[in-house]
């Protein structure tokens, strides 16, 4: 994005440390850990030009997939078709197959949905509003951050969708003309949420493909020169007595490089690097990033209207809308972690681009939106207590004491202790322990949603109170969702770059024309990259 | 930049768009045309078991509707009369039996009525084909209908005037509010010495024809008997 790039001297300092053989000092971990406000830690390590961070990143596409994948792929596979499966059977069963039949009659559909559209905050924060500050460390995770917003969106709003029973009257949720001659309310946040959860959906996906046409193309052009061998599907299995000419007749050979480079070229849209599209391509972002950047804070604002507007005691609180941003932001982190780490140990090079510094940039953001939340907690039963309301008391006493109380401690260990741990620079630094707070987070902001769901457990009619359990189609759709989530997160991850090159270039020293590597870069080197690396140095 | 694609593909984004733009309006003029009940519903006109005119006896003889749909006022299922009904007229029993004994000779061989008498001598009913239907989750009261001044012209149309039964409004959702939301439009003062009876469909047409005039009385209706059509879902989902 912008051309702010690290001190030269002391980047090179830095990263010329990382390529003479020191790879872990405890103080700085990989070099970018420091405490010294004047130091600008590089944000890209290994001593890398512009060509390495290329092979690099196009090479986890176009090399052989890695061992660990087909079983990541095959496990998450499975899962998604159980999921499948399960939304399968609800619809020609009926909604009744969940726990409904009870007050809690929002069940986990509704908790499964404001997990996910949580989770989906992480990357628009990370695209939008943190380019926005121009916080540069972001350019290694943005597009990591905001295909994981895309698919848990996906999943989000697969649950609001299939809980309305009739699935193929989902359509009444939007304000079509039809022959009933009624509109959905648009007094009700329910019909708020689609407009909300939709832009959110519709900005993310356009904010995440445009940012990686540059690199698509780059893809495509490598495809070209790549690829020499032909595909042939054809009857290779078939017994040797087949003649040969039937053979001749049902094979088929198509040059690998077409199917590659045809699936970049249709998605990179005729980019041809020229400095009118980089322009045009600047200038598009920052206007995606201006309108992204108030959808952070809105979507999960009218998520929690959800609750809010209506009069249920426990959720009628003006407090909602800020606490659940809050720990939309918590979550989506978290989960960012929590795929970020394991990449991050599985992908060669991916250390160079996401360092330390980095994380623990995301531990820190943690461990404030974390306090954020648990601020809100602890308020929220302040003022159930301050405002002398009853029944808002009431309902408070009964999620921390009620039959819930399980779920409620679960909450307040997950989300406002264990964030807590991040005040210590070995918690941040060590990346096992973040992985595992990341998990207990991500399982907290779950029992979050389950505890404000489960109000209506206790609702205003005493006679009607029941206690939700969930029934194995309950649990089975949430653990597909989990499914159709790592699917589509693998496929990514073997097809699409997942780092920005462009971006991740912008920000290296080597980007500013002063720097001394600017010129030895290779730019004229024969890389058939050199018009793309010549359009990002020259603004 | 290498040359991924040929020249002619420039086109394709172009063609592409017109294509699907111009599907995209086709479905939803077809939607709007084909998936509606005025499309589907209106014009159901079954052949019967008994060809029964109702332009002959509520057209040329005048027999008032309620003469053989006799529960209309009272109850909310407007009946379908049973062959009891028609035997008031045509029991076949001699002359005697006939009200205008020039019928009896026409009447005397109908096939038509011999298996009338027939269903009425066995008390097996005539299986007559329901044409009026809405879904079992909508409630649709006659009696308050007609009690409330809606005369059966407003969805049935001119009867009076079909040969067979026929289905001549949409009967949807829409239709339905589209007078529960403008009530004026259609309730008719049975006082009024033009109708006299709701069951006078030609009247009725002509009275609602004529728009100002039908609106000025409606209106006055409306405030002087508090009609207060319900627009909310349980009036009819129950």
């Amino acid at each position: 994005m912008s051309s702010i790039h690290p001190d030269q001297a002391e980047a090179l300092g830095l990263v010329g440390k990382r390529g003479q053989g020191v790879e872990r000092d405890p103080e700085t971990i990989d070099g970018t850990i420091t405490d010294d406000p004047t130091r600008r830690v590089p944000l890209v390590l290994g001593n890398r030009d512009f060509h390495s961070v290329t092979e690099t990143i196009c090479g986890w596409v176009e090399n052989k997939t890695p061992n660990w994948w087909f079983p990541a792929f095959a496990v998450s596979n499975v899962l998604a078709i159980v999921g499948t499966v399960m939304i399968l059977f609800l619809i020609v069963t009926g909604v009744g197959v969940w726990g409904l039949n009870n007050p809690v009659s929002w069940g986990w559909a509704i908790v499964n949905f404001v997990w996910w559209v949580g989770i989906g905050h992480a990357g628009t924060l990370i695209s939008a509003i943190l380019c926005l500050l121009k916080q540069n460390w972001r350019t290694s995770i943005n597009r990591f951050a905001e295909a994981m917003t895309i698919f848990a969106v996906i999943c989000a709003g697969t649950f609001p969708g299939i809980h309305v029973g009739r699935v193929w009257f989902a359509w009444f949720l939007f304000p079509i003309p039809n022959y009933n001659w009624i509109w959905p309310n648009f007094r009700s946040p329910l019909l708020w949420d689609v407009f909300a959860v939709g832009t959110y959906f519709t900005v993310s996906l356009l904010f995440w493909y445009m940012g990686m046409i540059p690199d698509l193309a780059t893809l495509r052009d490598r495809a070209i020169a790549r690829f020499n061998q032909k595909v042939t599907f054809g009857p290779m299995w078939a017994p040797h007595p087949l003649p040969a000419f039937v053979k001749k007749l049902t094979t088929v050979s198509i040059p690998a490089n077409k199917i590659a480079s045809y699936f970049y070229g249709v998605l990179a849209l005729g980019w041809r690097f020229s400095s009118r599209h980089w322009w045009n391509y600047e200038k598009a972002y920052i206007l995606l990033a201006g309108v992204a950047a108030p959808l952070v804070l809105s979507v999960h604002s009218v998520v929690s209207f959800d609750f809010a507007v209506s009069i249920i005691p426990g959720w009628h609180t003006t407090i909602f809308p800020p606490y659940f941003v809050a720990g939309a932001i918590f979550s989506g982190f978290a989960m960012v972690l929590t795929l970020l780490i394991p990449a991050r140990a599985l992908y060669p090079g991916m250390k160079d681009f996401v360092t330390a510094r980095t994380i623990e940039n995301m531990c820190k953001i943690i461990t404030l939106t974390g306090s954020m939340v648990g601020f809100a907690y602890i308020m929220e039963f302040f003022i159930a207590w301050y405002g002398a309301n009853p029944y808002e008391a009431e309902a408070f006493m009964i999620r921390a004491f009620g039959p819930y109380w399980w779920a409620y401690w679960i909450m307040m260990f997950c989300n406002v202790v264990s964030p807590q741990v991040f005040w210590f620079k070995w918690c941040r630094t060590n990346l096992v322990f973040i992985f595992i707070i990341s998990i207990i987070v991500n399982i907290g902001m779950w029992f979050e949603r389950l505890v404000i769901v489960t109000t209506l457990s206790a609702d205003f009619v005493t006679s009607s109170w029941g206690y939700y359990s969930p029934t194995w189609v309950d649990i089975l759709t949430f653990v597909g969702s989990i499914g159709i989530f790592m699917t589509l997160f693998l496929l990514f991850c073997r097809f699409l770059p997942m780092l920005a090159i462009s971006e991740v270039k912008n920000v290296m020293p080597q980007a500013d024309p002063h720097h001394p590597m600017y010129h030895k870069d290779g730019h004229h080197n024969g890389d058939q990259h050199k018009a793309s690396d010549r359009s990002e140095g020259g603004h | 930049m290498s040359i991924v694609f040929p020249r002619w593909t420039n086109a394709v984004p172009g063609v592409l768009v017109a294509t699907l733009g111009v599907l995209g309006l086709g479905v939803v003029w077809a939607t709007w045309y084909y998936a509606t009940p005025d499309f589907w519903q209106v014009g159901y006109e079954p052949d019967q078991p008994v060809a029964f005119s109702h332009q002959i006896h509520a057209g040329q003889l005048g027999i008032d509707c309620r003469h053989c749909h006799s529960n209309v006022e009272q109850s909310g299922h407007s009946n379908i009369p049973d062959t009891a009904t028609c035997m008031s007229c045509h029991t076949g029993a001699g002359e005697a039996g006939y009200l205008n004994a020039s019928l009896w000779a026409v009447h005397r061989g109908n096939s038509d009525l011999v298996r009338i008498r027939a269903a009425y001598a066995s008390g097996e009913p005539i299986r007559w084909r329901r044409i009026h239907k809405i879904p079992d989750y909508a409630h649709f009261n006659h009696a308050i209908h007609v009690n409330a001044g809606i005369s059966c012209y407003s969805c049935h149309g001119r009867m009076d005037q079909q040969e067979i039964a026929r289905q001549v409004h949409s009967l949807s959702m829409g239709w339905c509010l589209d007078c529960h939301r403008s009530p004026e439009e259609h309730v008719v003062d049975v006082n009024d010495p033009n109708i006299r009876r709701i069951t006078n469909l030609a009247a009725v047409e002509k009275q609602l024809a004529n728009r100002p005039a039908q609106l000025a009385t409606g209106v006055e209706l409306v405030i002087q008997n508090k009609l207060q059509p319900p627009q909310h879902c349980g009036a009819c989902h129950y």
